[in-house]
């Protein structure tokens, strides 16, 4: 019988017609040079992560001049980039440019596309340093209206290589839904909105600046606009009327603003009286109007023309604080900086130095000041630098501008994400490195992907907490440096039923990279963070937090309440997932009986429009004890039979 | 030309490699994935082969090689595959499917090659690169174990 039934099954089995057919494209192109990463699945299971990634460490500069072939460079047989590709073969046409989908590798909640681009009418108007503006919008509905950071969709452009000769780009975007999104074998709506193109920069203008006392002027109020408008519709005045000093500040048309008589106004800010001053050397349309102290900080002020209406090319300006005789090494730095493109962090530390900050403003038909005028419009702006003038002499000040070139490109493509699971890849977590909590570590050929909790602040650090990373292979340790900007952070907050304090934490993940040879993810056997070392594959916790995480139940906290409540906070905690709650002491075993989950978490993105989505919602499950208890004597809590120690206490 | 030829040795082995992958993993879209790997080498490597017999035996052994490759990866070994789409008809063969993941997977492919394919110990022995005495060894193992999990679940009828 075992045999009859035996045979029976597999007869059943045979290959499907469509898995017949991709193997025969598969084969072919693997005669025609192609290779395909193997299987073009998803694996449905209980851990479906996928990774791809390829180092950014390919060596294009040594294929550039093969350009147009750089379809041939990504998929050219030892090409760590190509065979972790999935080929794709997509391509559009709008305004004269040409684009072409190369490739696309993807995880469960990231992926890459490379993808070129030509000015196919030879205008010269892409570079190597052209910044890409896209929409992007997977299956039609994420993120909503394919806005960055709505959902917790996050993605950035660049050009790779760029060849003068075609006038072609290769460029890269990144996508990352920050676990919010399964993107394994959606389709992608990529529209190319426009490139923005340097044209020509000043990197380096030092500005002289005094230290006399400097005329200032009130500040009276604020424009205000209406919703997606760029022209101000009103204004408020900053700070109400005498007599008057209760209430709302009053907002004034602006014809009702040019009629008021604000005699006896008394002013909360201030800003630097302007002069005729001297045109900025290289930027003839700017021009430094003032400098002094005002607010208790040392003020810069420029006039900028602005950007009228949508003047095309258009200069950006501003002005870096740095201490005395380090100005043009953060010059150089920066230029470096930009050079390897990305928002960087350093970059942004430089332009904060001494806790910069500006104040934009006008002056209205009576010479009166009104600050936030539009970002296109022309006006004053001061740039505020915390320095007090007993070390004014400490610090120096350099302005650079660039002028930028804006080109619509108005392309837009679709193609399919494949559902890939490359050979290199492996997926593990959550765990806890020492004290560091990390719910997902993605080992790829693309660099380390680790998720979690920014930090916590109660029993254990997060993903915020990483300094140094690195892999374990055998003997050998592979350090892993973070890739800037890589970090994406979503705060919540939450309630509890109780009236508890917000609870505000932050999840997301961060990318490294390595200088090294891209590790084979089978050969890694640990993990290194900040000098804490976990073994690979980790063994089950069997009590504690990270046990309670490895069993599916991201729980961050039990408090015990009282002598009778306890108060479990988690993400997404409810009764299917708590089955039994347990508390011992003395000796004792006390059930404990849900009172139902209270509170709930709404997810902010980085816009901070408030949306809700079905993940991270915090919430807090509370619990009552069959008997009373004294709290001193409680020496743990089981939950669905894990043994939890570290418990924190309330009075009520 | 060679399209033509893919064509013909993927229809004339693709049974084969499939039920053996299938056999080793009892997972569908693992043996889908081993699958295509297989027929990949197959390009890469283009052998040549003497006769019929040698050719099955060269698929065979290639996918018992790419299975081995499945258990190595770290999600898999974490993972249980769930029943993806599996075609399978009546209770007895699911049944038999469940039981038949219980069995260790040295065991499962010397049942497969002998029950399934008919073939010779000595064939299997060449085919998983063992001695035919191991096979034969094997074979009666798993003979036992089946019999113990079968009367166990009460389905020594099937």
């Amino acid at each position: 019988m075992f045999r009859q039934t035996y045979d029976s099954m597999n007869r059943q089995l045979v290959p499907e017609k469509q898995l017949v057919e991709t193997t025969l494209r598969y084969m072919e192109d693997a005669r025609n040079g192609i290779r395909w990463v193997a299987p073009v699945r998803h694996k449905r299971g209980l851990s479906t992560v996928v990774a791809l990634a390829v180092v950014l460490c390919i060596s294009l500069t040594a294929v550039a001049a093969a350009v147009p072939g750089f379809r041939e460079m990504l998929f050219q047989s030892g090409s760590a980039v190509g065979e972790s590709l999935t080929p794709v073969l997509a391509e559009a046409e709008n305004n004269g440019f040409r684009l072409e989908v190369l490739g696309t590798m993807n995880t469960e909640d990231t992926f890459s596309v490379y993808f070129t681009l030509q000015d196919t009418e030879g205008k010269d108007r892409l570079s190597k340093s052209t910044m890409l503006d896209s929409i992007v919008q997977l299956n039609g509905d994420y993120p909503e209206d394919g806005v960055q950071r709505a959902q917790g969709a996050q993605w950035y452009e660049r050009v790779l290589e760029y060849d003068p000769a075609t006038q072609t780009a290769l460029c890269r975007l990144d996508f990352d839904s920050n676990g919010t999104y399964d993107v394994s074998g959606s389709t992608v709506k990529l529209n190319l909105v426009q490139g923005t193109r340097t044209i020509e920069t000043q990197d380096y203008i030092p500005l002289e600046v005094g230290s006399s006392e400097s005329e200032t002027l009130p500040v009276y109020g604020h424009y205000g606009y209406a919703e997606g408008d760029e022209t101000p519709t009103y204004i408020r005045l900053d700070g109400p009327l005498p007599p008057a000093k209760t209430g709302r500040c009053p907002e004034y048309s602006l014809s009702e603003w040019e009629d008021m008589d604000f005699t006896g106004f008394e002013a909360n800010f201030h800003v630097l009286k302007p002069s005729d001053g001297y045109t900025l050397p290289g930027a003839e349309d700017i021009r430094i109007t003032a400098s002094g102290f005002v607010n208790g900080k040392f003020g810069i002020q420029a006039y900028l023309p602005g950007k009228s209406g949508y003047s095309n090319p258009y200069t950006d300006f501003d002005i870096i604080c740095a201490e005395a005789g380090k100005g043009r090494e953060i010059a150089e730095r920066m230029i470096e900086l930009r050079k390897e493109g990305g928002n960087s962090e350093e970059i942004y530390q430089y332009r904060s130095f001494k806790s910069a900050s500006m104040i934009s403003f006008d002056l209205d038909s009576k010479g009166r000041t009104v600050a936030g005028p539009g970002y296109n419009a022309p006006g004053y702006t001061d740039f505020l630098f915390e320095i007090n003038p007993n070390e004014l002499e400490n610090y120096e000040f350099f302005a650079y501008t660039i002028t930028r070139e804006e080109t619509d490109i108005g392309t837009q493509i679709e193609f399919p994400l494949g559902e890939a699971l490359p050979d290199s890849l492996a997926v593990y977590g959550p765990m806890l490195v020492g004290d560091v909590r990390i719910d997902k570590l993605e080992i790829t050929p693309m660099g380390v992907f680790i998720s979690g909790y920014r930090d916590d602040e109660v029993h254990y650090k997060g993903v915020g907490s990483i300094r140094d990373v690195e892999l374990v292979c055998g003997d050998t340790i592979v350090p892993y440096r973070v890739l800037k900007n890589s970090g994406y952070f979503e705060s919540q907050r939450s309630l509890t039923g109780y009236g508890e304090c917000i609870t505000t934490y932050m999840v997301g993940s961060v990318r490294y990279l390595t200088d090294a040879q891209p590790v084979d993810a089978k050969e890694v056997t640990a993990l290194r963070i900040n000098g804490v070392e976990k073994e690979l594959p980790g063994t089950n916790a069997s009590e504690g937090y990270e046990a309670l995480w490895q069993a599916g139940m991201d729980i961050r906290e039990v408090t015990l309440m009282g002598t009778d409540g306890l108060r479990i906070t988690g993400t997404n905690v409810n009764a299917e997932k708590i089955q039994t709650v347990q508390v011992l002491c003395e000796g004792e075993t006390i059930d404990a009986d849900s009172e139902g989950s209270f509170g709930g978490g709404t997810a902010y993105a980085w816009t901070q429009e408030p949306e809700e989505t079905n993940a991270n919602k915090s919430q807090s499950a509370h619990y009552r004890l069959q008997k009373t208890v004294d709290p001193d004597k409680v020496t743990g809590v089981e939950i669905n039979g894990i043994l939890i120690t570290e418990i924190g206490q309330t009075k009520f | 030309m060679e399209d033509r030829k893919d064509e013909e040795v993927v229809a004339r082995q693709g049974p084969s490699v499939f039920r053996l992958a299938f056999a080793q993993l009892r997972s569908k879209s693992d043996a889908e994935d081993v699958f295509q790997e297989v027929f990949l080498r197959y390009v890469e490597k283009t052998p040549e082969f003497e006769s019929s017999e040698h050719e099955k035996a060269w698929f065979l052994r290639v996918t018992l090689n790419c299975c081995r490759n499945v258990w190595r990866a770290p999600w898999h070994r974490r993972n249980v595959p769930l029943e993806d789409g599996l075609p399978f008809e009546t209770r007895d063969q699911w049944d038999l499917h469940q039981e038949l993941l219980r069995l260790p997977q040295k065991y499962r492919v010397v049942l497969h090659l002998f029950y399934w394919e008919d073939m010779p110990t000595e064939e299997i022995a060449r085919i998983t690169g063992c001695s035919p005495a191991a096979v034969r060894k094997r074979l009666e193992r798993a003979r036992g174990m089946m019999k113990e999990i079968l009367e166990e679940e009460g389905l020594e009828n099937v």
